[in-house]
């Protein structure tokens, strides 16, 4: 048993986290390699920005997931922490690292308009017209919304899920969903997706990251977290599955097309992260605070390599262009 | 597209199979590898035109249209379009290889071109009017085996078009006819038939032709040392993953 005070101080798992981003991002290279959404050299006699911007823009945008992650992720830890003593200690600590997340996820935003401008240039020679580009509006949208949420998380820890939340729309509303058979559906499939899955990933983040400082902590926190997950998991499932009913006409494509293939990884990857909660409520949630340690750290372990795999995989089908 | 032309005309015109999206750029380079087109890109929904120069003597040979553009939802879609100037003649006022003002309606151009070879079906069958058509409109594109394989799904884009082809048939080599019936906005009826034929080894090299429609799904190449690269560096860093999860099992983190 760990007293509420005990706040972990031995070294951070380091090589868990950098190991399983980078494993995303080889896996978001590969994705795009062989799905068909890594950036093409530049016809003859056309102007380019280079390869370095080009993969820059399609690489981006997971660090900018991740980030996303983080803040809502540490959002809803502050939001559904109880007021008394367990979470006490880790309050302060979780606060700096929600605006944290916020501030750098506004920052890779910014990049990603940096990023664009420069192709826009390189392209058409100048920057007029850039502000038209529906891309360029949306992550501009993010970037202020994401610096909201940093700073409710700073002076209204309460507020900074929300405000989370809604910095996460702008995103599904461009993209592929411009040009879904039936817009307004794909939208709102995929805005509940994102959110869905943020509030899930980014919780188990939240809550691995809680595991590690101050058990007695996590303990309070995670009843509360894994009812919330289970009905994540299941608003996550039908929006995916009506997101992929817009863009892929028949099995075959599952098959027979980039897009598909990618469709079907991600769900075979979701399918392994829900696997993983379901052991996880039996070998962890029910046991609470008395759960084994080894148990905690095997499961937080492969979710967060799993994790970081499945968010990949749905930044490279996010920017793989769909057979129809 | 592939087209011959007698004179070089004084703009090129590509249309796509939907709306695109700045940023845009087209440029027409001859034989001799100058630079034809000048003036500014223009964009209107789903067409891309940019003039070319009218001075000089054009050189005869091949000259390629490269594009790029970014489709609506924020993919960049790039590729190149040929056409050929007939040797002995220089600029002219005729008209574009693709759309352009004409006395009487009539095609322009068409993907697969009549009288071509090609090595695979393309995904949209296109067909380019010398002026704006309206429905009601009919493409029937049938196999040598008489296996009808343009779906149901035809659309009209300004002076365009597009007829989807079915590649779940198996498509048979040999030729093909496209039948296509439209109206003109002024009410002409426009109607008349295309053959090409399929080839079981490609004619034209792969770089060759790449329509707007097909650039999106257009098959992507790319070294295998660079995905051998990737997996390596991937089960390197989830092997780093894995080991400190054991280095915290070992240690005992948690207690």
């Amino acid at each position: 048993m760990v007293s509420s005070a005990d706040t972990r101080t031995a070294r951070p798992p380091v090589g868990l986290l950098a190991g399983s981003a980078t494993a995303g991002l080889f896996a978001l290279a590969l994705a795009l390699l062989l799905g068909g959404g890594a950036p093409q050299p530049s016809p003859i006699g056309l102007d380019s920005a280079g390869p370095v911007v080009d993969w820059a823009l399609v690489m981006v945008p997971y660090p900018v997931t991740i980030t996303a992650l983080v803040t809502v992720g540490f959002g809803l830890l502050n939001g559904i922490s109880p007021r008394h003593a367990p979470t006490t200690p880790v309050r302060a600590p979780a606060r700096r690292i929600n605006v944290l997340g916020a501030l750098l996820w506004a920052a890779l935003c910014l990049l990603s308009v940096f990023l664009l401008a420069v192709r826009f240039r390189a392209m058409a020679g100048d920057l007029r017209g850039l502000l038209d580009s529906v891309q360029v509006r949306a992550l501009l949208a993010e970037a202020a919304l994401a610096c909201v949420a940093a700073v409710t998380a700073k002076w209204s820890p309460r507020l900074a899920l929300p405000s989370a939340l809604v910095a996460l729309v702008p995103g599904p509303l461009t993209g592929h969903t411009l040009t879904a058979d039936s817009p307004l559906v794909a939208q709102a499939a995929l805005v509940a997706h994102v959110v869905a899955a943020s509030l899930w990933v980014g919780g188990l983040l939240a809550l691995g990251w809680l595991a590690l400082r101050n058990r007695a902590a996590w303990a309070a926190v995670l009843p509360r977290y894994s009812t919330l997950a289970l009905a994540c998991v299941v608003v996550l499932a039908v929006s995916g599955m009506l997101a992929a009913l817009q863009e892929l006409h028949s099995f075959d494509q599952l098959l027979t097309n980039g897009y598909g293939a990618l469709v079907l990884l991600k769900s075979a990857g979701l399918a392994g992260l829900i696997a993983l909660g379901a052991l996880q409520r039996r070998r962890v949630v029910r046991p609470g605070v008395d759960a084994s340690g080894r148990d905690v750290l095997l499961l937080l372990g492969s979710e967060a390599i799993l994790m970081m795999l499945v968010v990949a995989l749905a930044t490279g089908l996010s920017q793989t262009p769909p057979p129809n | 597209m592939n087209a011959k032309l007698e004179h070089l005309p004084e703009a090129v015109k590509l249309t796509f199979s939907e709306a695109v999206a700045q940023p845009v750029a087209l440029t027409v380079t001859g034989p001799d590898g100058s630079i034809r087109s000048t003036g500014k890109v223009s964009l209107r929904k789903a067409s891309l035109s940019r003039p070319l120069a009218t001075t000089g003597e054009a050189p005869a040979g091949r000259y390629t249209i490269s594009y790029q553009v970014t489709s609506t939802d924020g993919h960049p879609l790039s590729g190149t379009v040929r056409f050929t100037l007939a040797p002995g003649v220089g600029t002219g006022t005729n008209e574009p290889p693709i759309g352009g003002d004409a006395a009487n309606a009539n095609l322009a151009s068409s993907l697969p071109d009549n009288g071509s070879e090609v090595g695979r079906l393309p995904e949209v069958a296109v067909l380019n009017f010398n002026e704006v058509i309206a429905q009601p409109a009919e493409v029937r594109v049938t196999g040598p085996n008489g296996v009808e394989v343009c779906t149901d799904d035809i659309s009209i884009v300004d002076a365009t078009l597009l007829c989807p082809l079915d590649a779940t048939v198996g498509p048979a080599a040999g030729t093909y006819t496209m039948s296509y019936q439209a109206r003109s906005s002024k009410g002409q009826r426009l109607a008349g038939t295309v053959r090409f034929t399929l080839s079981p080894s490609p004619v034209i090299p792969a770089t060759d032709v790449v329509t707007p429609a097909a650039g999106r799904d257009a098959e992507q190449s790319h070294p295998p040392l660079a995905t051998v690269v990737l997996v390596i560096g991937l089960v390197a860093a989830l092997g780093v993953a894995l080991l400190d999860v054991k280095r915290l099992v070992r240690n005992g983190f948690l207690g």
